[in-house]
């Protein structure tokens, strides 16, 4: 950064909004390259503000892989806050990215990723301040190819008529070939359909305007094809077989302002042993791959040594499961303590051996403790497959009322398939119960005064694509806010009701999340509406504007009912189903089964249960297994 | 000779795109500097141990400076220049680390030390005329009565007792020296709304920098003996 860089927007207008440094692009490890040298120009998105975009490792990881290579610059986006929203409007200032300063419409991708369903009409501010036609289908040669990415695009198709391309999977996989084919076709003088063609038969990468989905009378889909010869029916999930061998950012970017995770980052593992049968995220991500120790040495100290970072956590969906957690913190501590290095531990399992590791890298007193129960009773777990007992949960929440914490938190969820009420009331016989082990543990001398405190909190649950309750129907508003109302009101009368506290979140965004995550193409015209009514940071509660989303679904005549509240059959052609995530519907459909009648099903690491994503042929679906406990 | 501390002195620039930078912004911009360059410096005990520095009268955000200091205590000294050329080497663009010194004991606060401080001042749609007008009219008068805001609410006081130097630079941008630190501090923002009252109102307000183009620009802080803090 020799020279003086041009700014979109003048000092001056940037001095009139919060927190003009969300604007900037001059981060500490930002790349700069010239943009007449190179050949291929990306421009990477999260669709929500700086502070949170800024704290996905996803894009960090896309961003340093991009700018390997010495042809493609590849630059940030973030959607501006409503204030700058308001400004560039104004000013007639089109979105720019944060590294050049250029305008976004200039660029030969626009690459966004969808990390979260409440985030679609964020994508539309960000075509619409970037003057890229909102549908596919108007934009031009000259326009970018857009191409979301991310678990949102594990069912794209309510915002397929917005997307030219998706990437369905890991982005380490075949982004060197997409981006080979595009410049291929770009020289030899193609056209933008020749390119999607080509993207279509690269593994992994679906082109939306390439396929129709045909419905019935019933509103069901009656089809989903592709319309031209060649290209394939079926989507597969691509992914990075050897984590090692995968590029990491040992340079990360590091923001002037205080992001919502402001430290260095090592991904340990990805994927999930255990399959919640609630969770996304354990069934798309299979299978599980861990790194190396020497790896993750390497690449802490290459971080912490890059970005002057004094925190570091150890980042996957179970951090406890990863095999080298022990080692890596023991590592950590020897080496970076004296260097005022503080670790964080999050996604542990509260046990004997997670416990010695919290008490040495956290302030026990100040520090709580969480414990993701999910629900209330065993039954109910055991129809989820949360693979937690309470007997776990009363183990370790004593030895942990031992080693002095005095704090819990506990998650439910609300509205799970096949929930009774007496599996609802037991949430708070749980938290009650938690409690007395508590006074039951720690002997009134040593209690210094202090009043153990459970605080429980329960979201709305949502069934969401690729996971055995894909065929659940969605409960309704009322009967969660009932439900929660029961909960609150048994808790008052328990015994340490004191001690127990209860929140739960707002309905309203949850059915509309429920709507988006299964969804299929007819709702694109609902979420343009609703964009023009003025919804955007549908994510933040305090900008959800539930009664235009109401009005957008009326005026297209859609009920929200027909993707929540309808549990589907076998039969029934999913929106998602042509997406293959390894993972085989038969095996998810059992899964189904298995909840409806309460059995379990062991995790990855006690006992392959045949999933399908052994064909991979990669991770824990080829190692032997040691079960450990 | 005095004895001498392990407390550093450090002079730096703050300038282009850094002015965007807010106090804690920058304080946490130079903690990552300090790491990433390696320097030994000292941290506080405790559970949540930090570095042990201290900024003397920050400067708010959209302003310049050249004179910006900040107070480091080391845990190992080492040879200045390294450290000076360790940490250069780690800035990003508009911050410049301009000179270090060490400090001798008795040790002063880089804060409490600050009694004034010199900066460039200008506002681009005055004509020389005007500008020389304001400056005028504010030499001349007895008493300068200002309304200065302050955190429990405004306070009238005589801005004629607090502005020690003002005067018009041949090439249009006005010199001023301001009295600063931790009691009766002028911003350079109040007196250029007093002195151009009439250009602010004009404007439709008279807001901290609302609809006036201007540039605050800090030249150096000095102490109560009248030398700069290095
Ligand atoms: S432990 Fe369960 S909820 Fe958590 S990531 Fe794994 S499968 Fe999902
Ligand atoms: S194939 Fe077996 S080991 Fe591999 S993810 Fe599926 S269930 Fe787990």
């Amino acid at each position: 950064m020799k020279k003086e860089r041009k700014l979109a927007l003048s000092f001056r207008q940037l001095l009139t909004i919060d927190k003009p440094e969300r604007y900037l692009g001059n981060e500490i490890n930002a790349i700069y390259k010239d943009a007449d040298k190179v050949r291929l120009r990306f421009a990477l998105c999260f669709p929500d503000v700086y502070e949170i975009g800024m704290s996905h490792l996803g894009i960090q990881i896309l961003y340093d892989m991009f700018n390997k290579r010495d042809d493609v610059w590849c630059e940030r986006v973030y959607s501006p806050w409503v204030d700058m929203d308001e400004l560039m409007r104004k000013a007639e200032v089109p979105l720019f990215a944060l590294e050049s300063q250029d305008e976004i419409r200039d660029f030969d991708f626009l690459g966004i990723t969808l990390q979260y369903e409440m985030c679609y009409t964020n994508v539309l501010q960000i075509l619409d301040l970037s003057r890229i036609p909102i549908y596919a289908d108007q934009r031009s040669e000259k326009d970018p190819i857009v191409i979301g990415g991310g678990p949102c695009a594990y069912n794209p198709e309510p915002i397929a008529d917005f997307f030219d391309l998706f990437y369905i999977g890991e982005g380490e996989a075949v982004y060197d070939e997409l981006f080979n084919e595009y410049l291929r076709v770009k020289e030899s003088g193609g056209s933008r359909r020749d390119f999607l063609i080509a993207a279509a038969n690269i593994e992994g990468i679906y082109a939306p305007s390439l396929y129709e989905a045909k419905y019935g009378l019933d509103g069901r889909i009656s089809s989903f094809s592709s319309k031209i010869e060649g290209v394939p029916i079926k989507v597969k999930k691509v992914i990075a077989t050897d984590l090692d061998k995968a590029p990491y950012p040992e340079k990360p970017l590091v923001p002037y302002i205080q992001v919502t995770q402001d430290r260095a980052v090592l991904e340990v593992m990805r994927g999930c042993i255990r399959g919640c049968r609630f969770c996304q995220a354990g069934q798309i991500y299979k299978p599980v791959r861990q790194r190396s120790l020497d790896f993750l040495k390497c690449a802490a100290t290459n971080i912490l040594d890059s970005t002057g970072q004094d925190e570091i956590t150890l980042s996957s969906l179970s951090t406890s499961d990863f095999s080298n957690t022990g080692e890596l913190v023991h590592w950590l501590i020897d080496n970076y303590r004296e260097k005022y290095v503080n670790i964080s531990l999050p996604s542990l399992r509260i046990d004997s051996f997670s416990l010695d590791i919290m008490s040495r890298v956290q302030d026990v007193k100040k520090s709580s403790l969480t414990f993701a129960c999910e629900a209330g009773s065993q039954r109910l777990r055991d129809v989820i497959n949360k693979g937690i007992t309470e007997e776990d949960i009363m183990r370790g929440s004593a030895e942990a009322f031992k080693g002095g914490w005095s704090k819990v938190k506990l998650y439910f969820m609300l509205g799970l398939p096949f929930e009774r009420d007496e599996d609802v009331l037991e949430i708070a016989g749980l938290a009650d119960r938690i409690a007395s082990n508590y006074y039951d543990t720690v002997p009134k001398e040593e209690r210094k005064g202090i009043r153990v405190m459970i605080n429980s909190s329960a979201s709305f649950f949502v069934p969401k694509p690729f996971t055995p309750f894909q065929w659940a129907a969605m409960d309704s508003a009322e009967n969660f806010s009932r439900k929660a109302h029961l909960v609150k009101d048994a808790m008052k009368s328990k015994l340490n009701h004191k001690s127990l506290t209860f929140k739960y979140h707002e309905s309203s965004v949850s059915v509309l999340e429920g709507v988006l995550a299964r969804g299929d193409r007819r709702l694109s015209e609902v979420i343009l509406k609703a964009y023009k009514k003025g919804c955007i940071y549908d994510a933040w509660s305090d900008l959800f504007k539930g009664d235009r989303w109401d009005e957008a679904f009326k005026e297209s005549g859609i009920d929200p009912a027909f993707y929540t509240e309808r549990e589907r059959d076998w039969d029934e052609i999913l929106p998602w189903d042509f997406i293959d995530i390894g993972v085989s519907r038969e095996y998810l459909y059992s899964e189904w089964k298995k909840a409806e009648r309460g059995e379990i099903t062991e995790n990855c690491a006690d006992k392959c249960s045949g999933c399908g994503a052994a064909a991979f042929g990669c991770g824990i679906c080829v190692k032997e297994r040691t079960i450990s406990k | 000779m005095n004895e001498t501390s392990k407390k550093i002195r450090i002079k730096f620039a703050k300038t282009g795109l850094m002015i965007f930078l807010g106090h804690l912004d920058l304080m946490r911009c130079f903690q990552k500097i300090i790491r990433r360059a390696g320097i030994p410096v000292a941290y506080s005990k405790g559970y949540s141990p930090h570095q042990i520095m201290s900024f003397a009268q920050p400067l708010g955000v959209g302003c310049e400076s050249e004179g910006e200091y900040m107070d480091l205590e080391m845990e190992e000294l080492l040879d200045l220049e390294i450290i000076q050329n360790k940490m250069q080497r780690e800035c990003p663009a508009g911050l410049e680390i301009k000179e270090i010194a060490l400090l001798s004991v008795p040790l002063a606060n880089a804060m409490a030390e600050v009694e004034r401080a010199s900066y460039i001042l200008d506002i681009p749609a005055l004509t020389k005329e005007e500008k020389l007008r304001g400056i005028r009219n504010f030499e001349l008068s007895d008493s300068y009565p200002v309304t200065k805001k302050t955190k429990k609410g405004t306070r009238e006081m005589d801005l004629k007792k607090f502005v020690f130097e003002l005067r018009l630079e041949q090439e249009g941008p006005i010199f001023t020296v301001l009295k600063s630190g931790s009691t009766d501090n002028i911003k350079p923002e109040l007196l250029l709304q007093s002195i151009f009252k009439e250009t602010f109102e004009a404007a439709g307000d008279v807001g901290f920098l609302c609809g006036v183009d201007y540039l605050v620009k800090r030249l150096d802080l000095f102490g109560s003996d009248g030398k700069a803090l290095i």
